[in-house]
Parts: structure tokens; sequence; C-alpha cells
């Protein structure tokens, strides 16, 4: 009897203290938001329980088509040596602490890829304006936000990129203040 | 940059000043110099390196009342962040509370409360920002005591940072919470009543 009670009370506790995916109240929609606040807002990664194909419904739900800020990582450069217009993704960092995210060029692949077989007009208009940006300029970057979950074993994780259709989507701006 | 400087010079030259003279006498105040490095951090920044503090502290009764000022120092490097600096000084007024005491050894309870000015600045991108928060910390204190006018000690703190709300930094309340658990050690130099008068 005693057994049981020990064993009731480990569950309940095991349940109450499970970490539990991001439930803090982001305004979205509304401005664009800093690559930390989407990353951990957005992502989720936890041993599976009763309560996370839940989690991962409402999150997804919530982290979709949302406008993100950040930096041009300085890889971009270097990637579009190698694959030219052929790139189809880089990442949006905020220097502050190195967060970052994928970003994806028209593509509607579940997993987003580098490099792109068939280079669109598109995909170059957009590659171009990064190029013609400054690297320090912040990058403003309104697209769709595509969350999914990924199983791992037993942990399964909430993974979020955001993808981008035409060169409108993205705007480079001066600022000094994030 | 500079004032921290002056008063860890200002600090070790008190200390090297008294540092010979044996004392047996009833210990009224001190002031302490420490540094500590965490164990865990839980903030926005997540790249801490370590935090150095000076401190006064004065007897009232039991209790050892003081003020103390703090810096933390963390950097982010590397191309990909390309360095940013983070600077934390807080302030505080504290309490110590003595738990146990014997010849040798003594363990104190600090409790502090203050405030937090955070400086994040990026020469790249020609980036800094300037935060505020409330500051308190709760602390355990394993004091060596010596013969001479030093003791030396290990401390095992909590520090927590509330900040003010600013929606350009971030909008959520995870990141305006600042936690470490920090793990260090001190030094303190003792004054005693005849030193007083």
């Amino acid at each position: 009897m005693k057994n049981k009670s020990i064993l009731l009370i480990t569950i309940i506790l095991i349940i109450l203290l499970a970490p539990n995916c991001s439930k803090d109240g982001l305004v979205l929609d509304q401005d664009y938001v800093t690559v930390s606040d989407i990353v951990h807002y957005c992502h989720c990664d936890r041993s599976a329980s009763i309560f996370f194909d839940t989690d991962v419904k409402t999150i997804i739900e919530q982290c979709n088509n949302k406008e993100v800020k950040g930096h041009i990582d300085n890889e971009f450069h270097k990637l579009f040596l190698n694959y030219g217009y052929k790139l189809n993704s880089f990442y949006l960092r905020d220097f502050r602490n190195g967060t970052e995210m994928l970003v994806c060029l028209n593509d509607d692949f579940f997993y987003c890829s580098v490099i792109d077989t068939l280079v669109t007009s598109q995909d170059s208009a957009i590659i171009n304006k990064i190029l013609n940006s400054n690297e320090t300029d912040m990058c403003y970057i309104k697209g769709i936000l595509y969350s999914h979950d990924e199983s791992i074993g037993l942990s399964r994780k909430i993974l979020t990129n955001i993808r981008m259709n035409n060169e409108d989507d993205i705007i480079f701006k001066s600022d000094i203040d994030y | 940059m500079k004032i921290t400087k002056t008063i860890l010079i200002i600090s070790v030259v008190i200390c090297i000043t008294f540092a010979k003279s044996e004392i047996f006498a009833q210990e009224k105040s001190d002031i302490y110099l420490e540094l500590s490095k965490p164990l865990l951090e839980y903030s926005l920044f997540n790249r801490y390196i370590f935090d150095a503090g000076t401190g006064y502290n004065a007897k009232i009764n039991r209790l050892y009342v003081g003020a103390s000022l703090n810096m933390t120092y963390s950097k982010l490097k590397g191309d990909y962040n390309s360095n940013t600096q983070t600077y934390f000084i807080k302030p505080r007024v504290n309490i110590l509370l003595p738990i146990y005491g014997s010849n040798l050894t003594t363990f104190k309870i600090k409790f502090g409360l203050g405030y937090s000015v955070i400086s994040i600045n990026n020469k790249k991108y020609e980036f800094s920002d300037l935060q505020q928060g409330i500051n308190a910390i709760l602390e355990l204190k394993f004091n060596y005591i010596t013969k001479t006018r030093f003791d030396y000690y290990f401390m095992i703190n909590y520090d927590y940072t509330y900040l003010n709300k600013d929606k350009d930094f971030t909008q959520l309340d995870y990141y305006r919470n600042i936690h470490f658990i920090n793990f260090g050690i001190g030094a303190k130099l003792k004054f005693y009543e005849k030193d007083e008068k």
C-alpha cells in the first residue's frame, strides 16, 4: 500500500515537473519578432509525454505566418561562392546570442534543402537582394513559418523554419537598434 | 569598466596593506573580493564567462549588513557572432546571517537585493543596448578563518535578474528572467573594534 502511494506520488511529480513547451505570451502578427523569440517560442524539445501531441498541435498552429528579423549569417557569402544561384537556404541570426533559424527560398518540400536544382527568377531576385545589402543591415522577413515535429528515439522536437516566396518578402534596413 | 577596475585596484591595495598583521579580537566589519563561475545559466545571452565582485559588511548585533558591487562579463566569440560583449553591473545591499561557527570555519547565508544594468555591445554591427532590472541573490558562504587579517571563503549562489519590459529587446517573459547558479572563491579583509577607535 505504502509502495503504491510512493509510486503514484512519483508519477504525479514526473507529470507535473516535466518541462513544458513555451506558453509565453508572444504577440505575433503585429511586428517583426527577433530570431531568439521565434526560436524559443516555436521550438520544443523534450521526451515524449501524454501532453506532447496537444502541445505540438498548439505550437504549430501558433507559429504559422509570422514575421521575423535578424542578420544574414556570414556563411551566406561562402555558400553563394560554392552553389551560386542554386543556393536554396540560409540562416538568419540574432548576433546578441548566436541563435539562428533556417530561411528557405520558395521550397515546398517537407525539409528545406541547401541547394535547389530548379532555379527560378524569384529565387535569383531574393539572392541578388541579399548580395546588394550591407552585411550589417537588419533583415526583415515576411514569410510562412513552417513548424513540424520530429521524433528521435524517445525524444521529440518541434523544428521551425521560415519560407519566402519572392523578393518583396525580404527587406533590409540599416537599423542600429534591435 | 573603469569604475570596476578602480574598485578592484583599491581593494587589492587595502588588502596588501593590512595583510601581515595578526590580531585576535572581535571582528566588526570586512571588505571582500570574490570571483565566481557559473554552474548553470538561463538567459538570453547564454555565454556567461565570470563574475567579479567587491563589497563591505558591518556587524550589527548578530547580523552583517553591507553593500556590494558585482560585474558579470559575457562574450560571444567566432565569425557567426562577431564578438558581442555583455556586461552586467550589479550594485546590491546585503544581509548576512551566520548559521554555524567554530574557531576555524563559519557558514553564512547571504541575501542581497539590488539593481542590474546590462550593457550589450557589438562593434561590427555598431550595436549597443542597455537593459535594466531588479536583481536578487541568495548565497551560501563557507569561511575559513585564519589568525591573520584575511579569511578565505567558498560560496555558491543563486543570482536572479528580472528585466524591465522592452519589446524591442524581447517579447518573451522567458528572456526577461535571468538565472545564474555560481560557484566561486573570495577573500575578505577583517577590521576589528580597535581599528575603528
